[in-house]
Order: C-alpha cells, then sequence, then structure tokens
C-alpha cells in the first residue's frame, strides 16, 4: 500500500479523472473503485476524499446531485464543464512529473 | 440489505458522534451504509460491521476531524470567512441583546462625546490664526478679588494699553477695544441698525493684518471718528461703489 503522503498532492488528479471515466460517482464508490484500479495498493481514506470533493466543488469544478435512497441520501458527484476542460491537462501534468521524478531519482521507468 | 432501523441506528449514532454538518453528514452516512452492506455481504453481523468500519474511520475522532476538514476546504475563500464571522458576530449581538445594547449604545455615547470635545477643541484652537502675527497677540484677561467677589473678566482698565508698551519692552503695540451694544447707522435719511460696531485704537491695522482693498491702512483711523467697513457693509451703504466722500453718521 502506498503512503498517504505520497497520495496527497495527486488525489484531485485521481478524482477528476475518475469522474471523466464514469460520469457520475458517489464517494464510497470512488474509495472502491480506486482500491480497484491500483490492485488495493490505493486505499482513499474518507478523511481525505471528502474534504477534496467538497474543496473541488467550492471551485466550481465539481458539481452534485442528491438522490434519495429510502431514508439515506446519495449524493453523487459530476465534473462541470470547467472541471472537464481541466483534466486532461491535470493527467498530463503528472505524468510529466512521473517523467521527472524518474529523471531526478535516476531510475527507468517502462 | 441494510434494514431502516440499520440506517436510523447509524444516522442517530453518528449524529450522537458529533456529525451534524449540513452536507457532509448526509455523505457520510451512505459511505459508511454502503461500506457496512459490503461487510454484511460477507457474512458479519451489522454491528461487528459498523464497528469495523467506524475503525477505519478513526471513530469519533476520525469522523470529528473529517468533517472539520471537509467544512475547513470548502470554506478556504476570505469571502466565505468573514461572512462567517460577521453571522456569528450577528448572532451574538441577538443572543445577548441587552448587553449587545448597553454595549453599543455606550460605545456609541462615549465615541459621539469624543468626537464632539475634538471638534471643540479644533474649534478652540483654530481661530484667529489667519492674522500674519496671531503667535504674537494676547489677550488680557483680568482676574479680580475685590470685596469677597471673584471676577474672571476680558476686560481691562482703559489705561493697562499705553501702561504696557511704554513701560514693558517686550510689548511691541496694544490695541483697545470698546463693544457698546449696537448702534443706528445713518446715511442720509434712514437709520440702519447695526450690532457689530466696535471701537479701536489708531494703530489697529499694525497688529492685525486685516487685507485692506481701498485706502490707506496706516491713516485710516489717525482720525477720532473715522470708520473701516468691510466690503459686505460697503456694498450695503454704498451700492453704487460710489464709496469716497461720503459721510455715515
Amino acid at each position: 500500500m502506498h503512503s498517504p503522503e505520497l497520495l496527497k498532492g495527486t488525489l484531485q488528479t485521481i478524482l477528476l479523472k475518475l469522474l471523466k471515466d464514469h460520469g457520475k460517482m458517489y464517494g464510497y464508490e470512488i474509495t472502491q473503485r480506486v482500491k480497484e484500479l491500483s490492485d488495493g495498493r490505493i486505499l482513499l481514506t474518507e478523511g481525505a476524499l471528502y474534504p477534496s470533493l467538497h474543496k473541488l466543488e467550492a471551485e466550481g469544478l465539481l458539481k452534485t446531485e442528491t438522490v434519495m435512497m429510502g431514508k439515506r441520501v446519495r449524493k453523487y458527484y459530476t465534473l462541470t464543464p470547467v472541471g472537464k476542460s481541466l483534466v486532461k491537462e491535470r493527467v498530463s501534468e503528472f505524468v510529466d512529473f512521473i517523467r521527472t521524478m524518474g529523471n531526478v531519482l535516476q531510475v527507468e521507468l517502462n | 440489505m441494510l434494514t431502516d432501523d440499520h440506517i436510523s441506528y447509524i444516522i442517530k449514532d453518528l449524529n450522537y458522534r458529533g456529525i451534524v454538518a449540513e452536507g457532509i453528514q448526509d455523505e457520510l452516512v451512505d459511505h459508511i451504509c454502503s461500506a457496512v452492506e459490503t461487510e454484511m455481504a460477507s457474512g458479519v453481523r451489522f454491528i461487528d460491521a459498523y464497528h469495523k468500519i467506524l475503525k477505519s474511520f478513526g471513530h469519533t475522532a476520525g469522523l470529528r476531524e473529517t468533517q472539520k476538514q471537509t467544512i475547513r476546504s470548502e470554506n478556504s475563500k476570505t469571502k466565505d470567512m468573514l461572512k462567517n464571522y460577521f453571522t456569528v458576530a450577528i448572532r451574538n449581538l441577538r443572543k445577548h441583546s441587552f448587553y449587545s445594547f448597553i454595549n453599543v449604545a455606550g460605545l456609541s455615547i462615549g465615541l459621539a462625546i469624543c468626537m464632539i470635545i475634538i471638534l471643540f477643541v479644533i474649534n478652540e484652537i483654530s481661530y484667529d490664526k489667519h492674522f500674519a502675527n496671531a503667535d504674537r497677540i494676547y489677550r488680557i484677561k483680568s482676574e479680580i478679588k475685590f470685596g469677597g467677589n471673584h471676577y474672571n473678566m476680558l476686560y481691562a482698565p482703559p489705561v493697562m494699553a499705553n501702561t504696557l508698551v511704554t513701560e514693558y519692552p517686550e510689548v511691541e503695540a496694544a490695541i483697545r477695544f470698546r463693544e457698546r451694544g449696537s448702534y443706528l447707522v445713518k446715511r442720509s435719511v434712514d437709520n440702519i441698525k447695526e450690532d457689530n460696531v466696535i471701537w479701536t485704537d489708531k494703530d489697529f491695522f499694525k497688529v492685525f493684518s486685516v487685507p485692506v482693498i481701498a485706502g490707506n491702512p496706516e491713516t485710516a483711523l489717525a482720525e477720532p471718528n473715522s470708520i473701516a467697513i468691510s466690503e459686505a457693509i460697503a456694498n450695503k451703504y454704498f451700492p453704487m461703489k460710489m464709496r469716497w466722500g461720503k459721510l455715515l453718521y
């Protein structure tokens, strides 16, 4: 499992990309999807996930819709047009970062 | 999978643990319900599943921290923060309305009085500064104790002026003023009552730098019964600008 320290700066990128690929998602679904994609090596903690989601929403990159499910309320997140336009840039920025890190740490990336 | 009772239990328990913020509360309930459902699918009892999920959140402290961080990340804008401060301030004022009233009223009255005092002082030290020699002009004040009475007067005996000039070398000049109520001023036939008529010494213009429009300030008041008038008074009595050689009685 990767350390949460490493994850800190990448969380927003993960969230934006996931929402771009899946349309609308709710919190728990996001953690499960990340777990699945990373073979259980990235476990998003709720303590990091929800603040990030709310921050992105406050910045206008995400919008939410709530669905009543019996006694519980489910909140789905989707990208706003602004958010959508940012995804590609963020992902390529991060890929670029990995490449730079490879150079800095003198390791070969496949 | 979860019954309504289970969900009610989770909502109530989270509430009890202090998860009350609008927006995050429903979300955490749903998250925990989903996680509990997943756990229960593998045959775990509800309460065990619930406590396992709670543990992964870090129990009450972790839940509260999540709530706190979420609220903080939403309110990162300075504008929102100030708005929040303002709301809290208003609520506090409402809550303690009596003390707020005393505080606000007291502060207002205090500030108002302070401002009045400042205005008064500024006014007191501002006037009569337009004379060129303002810093060298003094007014005589008399303090007299006589027959058991204590007088504080801005009057002095007529001889004071001459005495000061002749016997005190630091006094360069002395001017006397005398005001005796209003006078009737006559131009030709009509009498006009004037309130501001003041008798003074001939050296008035030497001490007080009053700008002169017409005439010679050296000699204007040299002769008895001569007069110096302001532009407004001149216009009042001689509207046609034919001022010289006319008489006022």
